[in-house]
């Protein structure tokens, strides 16, 4: 069956959520966390998909999630009856009632981080029940320095935890145009180990002065980001739940929301339509 | 030493060394001109560049939600951005950091750190009754919501509200007292100090400045409520019969009283 199609709810997108080509929604919680909202936050919209994205659970701190967090997090998931929720493989904190940097780095891929990370989302899985969780893949600025490959870490957690896999297609690409791997072969990889998938797509831009690509949300999802797209629900047939685009400034106008929400239908319903590659299972 | 006690062992120190790396990395990631201290530990290929980038970045996108945040009592300040840029110095964001918690520090930061006129004393504390008005509709979302929908009839209860006897009268669950010094927030007939109460009006914060006969008011529905106006009107010792439905109903076209 085609994914559910649709974006990431925004204020500058709420009007063209009717759109035919939309059958998913995704809630970013920091946004829906208002304590003076009535109404819960996907309103009137009638979707077959409802995500809600966090930030904060920062599975890649060596505690455990913040309780009070996960219970604001699964009300805002009841509320909307989502069927996922999603966060970042990053850190944003050290411990628990320590620091905040504001947004997720990288974490080491090394053997502690891995434990670490895997304890966590077996927290945050458990947690949520019926509700299932999403791990992100992020864009990163640097490395730090580890012993497992990206990949390999990534796989790894996912067949340990069992949680799905949140596929940023363009955090992807934009690892690799900055730190010069193989995209196709990245998703290749991991994508076997993933039991159910979602993806997210967005444009960027490069930055000429530090040359580095960067994922801003910014601009319209760009070709090669498509193109890794299509390969990654070729790889992912079947198992793929939901796409999202993201965007968060520069934003389009009706025409622009909707030409490029049909585009991602599109290709996934031309991919659905005619399998090439089938989806292997770790 | 039993194996699996020592693989326990083992866990524990690869974890607390774990955690000894990340507290370190935080601790340096969360403030400008610290990032050199990360440079150890990044990867081949990465530089402590990009690390500063990335630090800027997440310091720039404080300051940005701290002047959205603290927009309004930014107008009893001169030179307000640098303030914040002062108190982003002075340490980083906590943890879970809720929607308004960082702004709110940043106020006892400014009463504690900084000598405030009366005037900008009062910005400040309109701004955290405004705040603790949402960290209570946080705290009671159902009784906040309930609230509302209660709110969203007035109006057709407003119209048989001299015959309705049985009508509820509730009192909003989301309020909050709090003092002015000063007639920088008051009208200009008001007399300084004043008792203001802080509630949630739909999605919004409203202000009611009330008499003293109308805090008591306030004060004693909280004990009866919910009850009917003829309940109420029977037990009050504040108001006549009539002062009080016409207090009631001002309160319900306030958003401070529903019916059901």
């Amino acid at each position: 069956m085609t994914p559910a199609i649709g974006f990431a709810i925004r204020e500058q997108n709420r009007p063209i959520l009717d759109d035919p080509a939309i059958d998913a929604v995704e809630i970013t919680f920091e946004r829906a966390d208002d304590p003076l909202r009535i109404d819960r936050y996907v309103g009137d919209i009638d979707v077959d998909h409802v995500s809600v994205h966090a930030l904060k659970l920062s599975p890649g701190s060596p505690d455990a999630p913040n309780a009070e967090y996960l219970e604001a997090l699964k009300a805002i998931a009841e509320e909307n009856a989502a069927q996922s929720v999603s966060d970042h493989l990053g850190f944003t904190r050290d411990t628990d009632s320590g620091h905040e940097m504001g947004h997720f780095a990288p974490v080491p891929m090394t053997v502690e981080a891995l434990d670490a990370t895997s304890r966590n989302i077996d927290i945050i899985v458990d947690y949520f029940g019926p509700i299932n969780f999403y791990i992100e893949n992020i864009a990163y600025l640097f490395r730090l320095e580890g012993t497992i490959p990206e990949a390999e870490f990534l796989s790894k957690l996912l067949c340990r935890t069992g949680c799905g896999w949140l596929l940023d297609v363009t955090n992807v690409y934009a690892n690799a145009t900055n730190f010069g791997f193989d995209a196709y072969e990245f998703i290749a990889e991991v994508m076997p180990a993933a039991k159910r998938v979602q993806m997210h797509l967005a444009g960027g831009y490069f930055d000429d002065e530090v040359n580095l690509y960067i994922d801003g949300h910014s601009h319209p999802i760009p070709e090669p980001v498509f193109k890794l797209y299509r390969h990654a629900l070729e790889l992912g047939l079947g198992k793929v739940d939901a796409v999202f685009i993201e965007r968060d400034q520069n934003f389009p106008d009706e025409t622009g929301w909707r030409t490029e929400v049909r585009e991602v239908r599109r290709i996934a319903e031309e991919v659905y339509g005619q399998p090439t590659v089938q989806a292997k299972t770790a | 030493m039993r194996a699996d006690f020592r693989d326990k062992t083992m866990k524990k120190m690869a974890n607390e060394t774990y955690q000894r790396q990340i507290v370190r990395l935080v601790k340096a990631m969360s403030r400008a001109e610290d990032e050199a201290a990360v440079a150890n530990d990044l990867a081949a290929g990465s530089d402590a560049a990009c690390v500063k980038m990335f630090v800027d970045g997440n310091l720039e996108k404080r300051r940005d939600k701290l002047e959205h945040q603290l927009e309004f009592v930014a107008e009893a300040f001169e030179e307000f951005d640098e303030l914040i840029r002062e108190y982003i110095r002075s340490g980083s964001s906590l943890a879970y950091d809720t929607a308004e918690s960082d702004g709110e520090r940043m106020l006892l930061w400014l009463t504690e750190t900084k000598s405030l006129s009366p005037e900008q004393l009062d910005y400040i504390t309109c701004q955290r009754a405004r705040h603790a008005v949402e960290d209570l509709a946080r705290k009671s979302r159902l009784k906040h919501v309930r609230f509302q929908e209660l709110c969203s009839l007035t109006d057709r209860w407003l119209l048989e509200f001299d015959s309705s006897a049985d009508l509820q009268v509730y009192l909003n669950p989301i309020r909050v007292w709090s003092r002015f010094e000063t007639l920088a927030l008051l009208d200009e007939d008001s007399t300084p100090p004043a008792n203001v109460l802080f509630y949630a009006a739909g999605e919004e914060v409203g202000t009611a400045v009330l008499e003293l006969e109308g805090q008591a008011l306030i004060n004693e529905l909280a004990d009866y409520q919910p009850c009917t106006l003829a309940e109420w009107v029977t037990l009050t010792s504040q108001a006549e019969p009539a002062e009080l439905i016409e207090t009631c109903r001002d309160l319900a076209e306030m958003g401070l009283v529903a019916f059901g």
